[in-house]
């Protein structure tokens, strides 16, 4: 990388983070009293902030779980890097849901005084479980502990583990039976197909940009990554059309007044130029037309990984946007009980100090810790 | 304060006694005046039907008016003898001397009967000292027909206290469950305000506190936003920039469970202007409300998603 494009991100990584340090302060001075989210929104931009990277954490491991449980000899290299971007994914995610509680002190009890009927106890079992899991192989990666046969079995566990909690991610808004939008069947299977599309397009994006040395003489592996992110766009195309054509195939019930909002209501450039278009359209073309090109794949595992965050904003936040009962929204004045919804510059800049943070926990980490130690060794797969 | 609240609630009726017996005086003194009133009056609606031919729906409107006349003779027993609030008072104190696994609150809103004032909506705020953000009883007002044939219905909206309720097995932390007596609670020290309940709550009945105040941005916030309140029988006290219980909380309509502890009814019933809420225990069956749930206009919220509601409306 050119010293003036570092130099151009590291200002942009400072301001970020003294934007982001603000937002923290006055959330740790001020609660929630300037969250923008309220009564009848009660899940704003940091529950989108929480799916989105705890999904990039959980697909990222995934990758990982695939290459040691099926031998996958060539990709070993990416293995210790990615595990070590999905641990920071999954912990930025965890500070992130943190702060929206509305007791954080408290965020801890469910682990010590759960209540396992509710999905969300599970997840934050799963939560603190997963990314114990992922640093734990990590470091045994690190301290070259993990032989062969040791591998097979973290990559066997990690994918049950894996799979478990990116379903129970959906399933926590799939099984709430107060909004229509969330509550369908498909949910738990999206949740899972978007976290590995997710998860996976961060992993082409950090081999295309941040591993050269590792994938750099073998673009057939580059390439066959580049068409296994190209299938999961497809997959989540396909479920997202299955989700929206068959409640406007006759045009009736609450689902297509929903759906049709999220098409052609006033954030309609969410789904259309958002979702599809960067997220889907572009970087299927790409990694089409070029998917052993470094720059090609880059960009397309970048546009896939960010775009993604449209995709869950699109998730959490259009299921709550319809009123329970007709006239509820005008039943009692108040700016915390309304329909509408758009996140606070805090809001923002708490999301923006966790993700700045993650970055440069992950920059700094690439530098001190040995992500790319002894090529050979993890090329033969530790033996 | 408890205390003092509780004589002004044993005090109020009994002046509304006292007021309503020198009304009764009164009443019998001029029974012959209105009786020779009456007799005008429809003798006069009788001869403007004949003179001018009305329509039906002219007539019909005749005869609910005679209807009116004979209102208190076609109205269920329970209305008839007494105040209401009374006989609703009376079943409380019967009920809380049983155990609480042997009553059953339930609350019934009769839509005919309610007039949209709000006043349930303002007592409640005012008794639970609830700040902005935090509603536990709304009024819905919904207009239906069309022009020039329109009408309005309104829907106070509490916590439907379902017996099957939505919100508590989605709490992560055992914050909320269902007592014996089937009001839905909320422990304010547990609750770690995930808000997972207010969006299982398919009636958007529960809120959240995100420590507001009324006179946030002025000089000063007022006394009277700063005083506890006395949710669940304990004194809760709300402070600016504090993040004690119960801000960070869900919060909901507990049916006044602290008054039905001192033998009151809930803010709610004891202010609704029309008489369109009732209150009581449904394992009784002379109850009012055991009598008003046998009419054929009763009616649930969202009955289809099976959260069986203890709060009943009368169409």
């Amino acid at each position: 990388m050119k010293k003036s494009t570092k130099r151009i991100g590291l200002v942009i990584w400072l301001i970020a983070m003294a934007w982001g340090v603000f937002g923290v302060s006055q959330r740790l001075l001020h609660g929630e009293l300037q969250v923008n989210y309220g009564g009848y929104i009660p899940w704003g931009l940091w529950v989108v902030g929480k799916a989105y990277l705890i999904g990039l954490g959980i697909g990222s491991s995934l990758f990982v779980w695939i290459v040691y449980a099926f031998d996958l000899k060539k990709y070993f290299p990416l293995a210790r890097q990615t595990l070590f971007a999905s641990a920071i994914a999954l912990l930025m995610g965890t500070m992130v849901i943190a702060f929206d509680l509305g007791h954080m002190w408290r965020a801890l009890e469910p682990l010590y005084r759960p209540h396992f009927t509710s999905l969300l106890a599970w997840a934050t079992w799963l939560n603190v479980l997963y990314l114990l899991y992922v640093v734990l192989v990590f470091c045994l990666d690190i301290a070259s502990k993990t032989g062969f046969g040791t591998r097979r079995a973290f990559g066997w566990i990690g994918i049950f583990l894996g799979i478990a909690f990116s379903g129970c991610g959906g399933a926590e808004f799939a099984a709430l039976i107060a909004h229509p939008y969330w509550n369908s069947t498909l949910g738990p299977i999206l949740s899972i197909a978007g976290d590995f599309l997710s998860g996976f397009a961060m992993v082409l994006l950090l081999a295309a940009f941040f591993q050269e040395d590792l994938l750099g003489s073998d673009s057939q592996s580059l390439s066959q990554l580049s068409r296994v992110v190209l299938g999961l766009i497809v997959l989540v195309v396909v479920l997202e059309w299955s989700e929206y054509s068959i409640s406007a195939w006759y045009g009736v019930g609450q689902e297509t007044t929903l759906h049709n909002d999220v098409l052609f209501g006033s954030s309609w450039y969410l789904f259309w130029i958002g979702q599809l278009l960067i997220g889907a359209i572009i970087p299927a073309i790409l990694l089409l037309r070029q998917p052993a090109s470094r720059t090609a794949a880059g960009i397309g595992g970048l546009l896939v990984a960010v775009a993604y965050f449209v995709a869950r904003y699109n998730l959490v936040l259009p299921g709550q946007t319809t009123p329970t009962f007709a006239g509820l929204q005008n039943a009692y004045t108040d700016s915390r009980l309304t329909f509408a919804y758009s996140p606070s510059s805090v809001e923002w800049a708490v999301l923006v100090f966790w993700v700045a943070l993650g970055i440069g926990l992950f920059i700094g980490g690439r530098r001190l810790a040995p992500l790319s130690e002894d090529l050979h060794l993890a090329r033969t797969g530790g033996r | 304060m408890e205390k003092d609240r509780g004589s002004r609630d044993t005090e109020g009726p009994e002046v509304e006694r006292a007021g309503k017996d020198r009304t009764c005086e009164s009443v019998r003194h001029q029974t012959g005046r209105r009786e020779l009133l009456q007799t005008i009056f429809m003798g006069a609606a009788a001869v403007a039907c004949a003179t001018f031919g009305l329509d039906g729906e002219a007539r019909a409107s005749t005869c609910s008016a005679e209807a009116n006349l004979a209102g208190p003779l076609l109205a269920p027993k329970g209305l008839v003898e007494g105040n209401q609030l009374d006989r609703m008072r009376h079943e409380l104190l019967l009920a809380m001397k049983k155990p609480v696994s042997k009553r059953k609150w339930v609350m019934v809103i009769d839509q005919q009967k309610c007039i949209g004032c709000r006043a349930c909506n303002i007592s409640c705020n005012t008794e639970n000292n609830l700040p902005p953000g935090v509603v536990y009883r709304p009024v819905l007002s919904q207009e239906v027909g069309k022009y020039p044939n329109v009408g309005r219905v309104f829907t106070p909206k509490p916590c439907m206290h379902c017996d099957n309720p939505p919100c508590v097995p989605v709490c992560p932390v055992k914050a909320t469950w269902k007592r014996e007596d089937g009001v839905v609670v909320i422990d304010y020290n547990i609750c770690i305000g995930c808000r997972n309940c207010l969006e299982a709550c398919p009636y958007s009945a529960r809120t959240a506190d995100f420590g507001d105040f009324y006179g946030m941005g002025t000089p000063e916030i007022m006394p009277y936003e700063t005083r506890p309140n006395y949710e669940y029988s304990k004194e809760w006290k709300r402070k600016p920039n504090s993040d004690d219980s119960p801000v960070g909380n869900a919060r909901k309509c507990h049916f006044c469970l602290h008054r039905l502890r001192e033998g009151m009814l809930p803010a709610c019933v004891t202010t609704c202007l029309g008489g369109a809420t009732y209150f009581g225990d449904f394992n009784d069956k002379n109850s009012l409300v055991h009598e008003l749930l046998g009419s054929s206009r009763v009616r649930q919220l969202k009955p289809e998603l099976g959260t069986k509601p203890s709060v009943f409306y009368l169409a």
